[in-house]
């Protein structure tokens, strides 16, 4: 855990893989948001380090999606207390997630589809793929963004089951 | 020991059921026992077995403090292996759980416990209930 601020050498790093990023023609509140969480966070500071060093593209993207997971985590502020939900229960939630993942990825399709959802919300590609592909629950901050950006109403990114 | 379901540890759960990683069998049968043990902490023996519990480690090898797995060998139809990161501090707290599929995988993987347990000291987390 990091008990001191990151050196001023590992700083000035973080920011030449931002410009990097920026050459990679990651959105810019991406990589703003990436090197102030790294700056105070090792793992995501570990993260941006292996995106710099990694060749493979999808493998790149992967690391991406990890590291918008974590910006979105790190602006938690407080300790929270969730419902607590039963093992048994999984199964209909995943079923209720997907549906709903589904029923939007339709209407972003409609709407240019991910390509341009990344270019309005300015979230990474790779992270809105993880986003549509797995079954945990989405996010309020992503969903809000998503409707903003096409213009939906807010019955269209209802879901019982954000965080 | 109290042993804390976090967000984390549910939304994983929740994608590792949509992956159809495990089969409820094994959850009720394996999975949930073992992270039962946590209850017992160090005493109940599969503690020393390295190929059940080990200290976290970061990519550049690392240990990360107060961080540990716990390791499923074999399980689900693909045969796959599971971990579970858990943070041990005065109550175990279940993070997020993983299939191990290559070795870069699992350094992100460590990289996102790491964010999670310094999250966890900052008081930075949702807990889901509480495993009994």
């Amino acid at each position: 855990m990091r008990v001191q601020a990151l050196a001023p050498n590992l700083q000035v790093e973080l920011f030449e893989i931002g410009a990097q990023m920026k050459q990679a023609r990651l959105p810019e509140e991406f990589i703003v948001n990436a090197v102030r969480t790294a700056i105070e966070f090792e793992g995501v500071y570990d993260l941006v380090k292996m995106w710099a060093d990694e060749t493979e593209e999808s493998d790149r993207d992967e690391i991406v999606a990890d590291i918008q997971d974590m910006i979105d985590d790190c602006s938690q502020q407080d300790k929270l207390e969730g419902a607590y939900v039963k093992f048994n229960d999984l199964d209909t939630i995943k079923k209720d997630i997907r549906a709903f993942k589904d029923g939007l990825l339709q209407i972003v399709a409609q709407h240019g589809g991910l390509k341009k959802l990344s270019e309005l919300t300015k979230i990474p590609q790779p992270s809105l793929s993880r986003f549509f592909n797995s079954s945990a629950m989405p996010r309020r901050s992503t969903l809000m963004k998503i409707a903003k950006a096409l213009k939906l109403d807010a019955i269209k990114i209802a879901t019982e089951w954000s965080r | 020991m109290e042993i804390v379901i976090t967000e984390w540890a549910l939304d994983s759960y929740l994608d590792l059921k949509g992956r159809t990683a495990f089969t409820d069998a094994e959850y009720w049968q394996e999975i949930r026992p073992d992270v039962l043990r946590l209850k017992t902490y160090p005493t109940d023996p599969k503690f020393t077995q390295s190929k059940f519990w080990s200290p976290a480690q970061d990519g550049s090898g690392n240990l990360i403090k107060d961080g540990f797995k716990m390791k499923w060998h074999q399980v689900g139809n693909g045969k796959i292996q599971m971990r579970l990161p858990v943070a041990m501090l005065s109550e175990a707290l279940l993070c997020e759980a993983y299939v191990k599929e290559n070795a870069k995988q699992e350094k992100r993987r460590l990289a996102r416990f790491k964010v999670h347990m310094q999250l966890i000291r900052m008081g930075r987390y949702t807990e889901r209930g509480r495993l009994s």
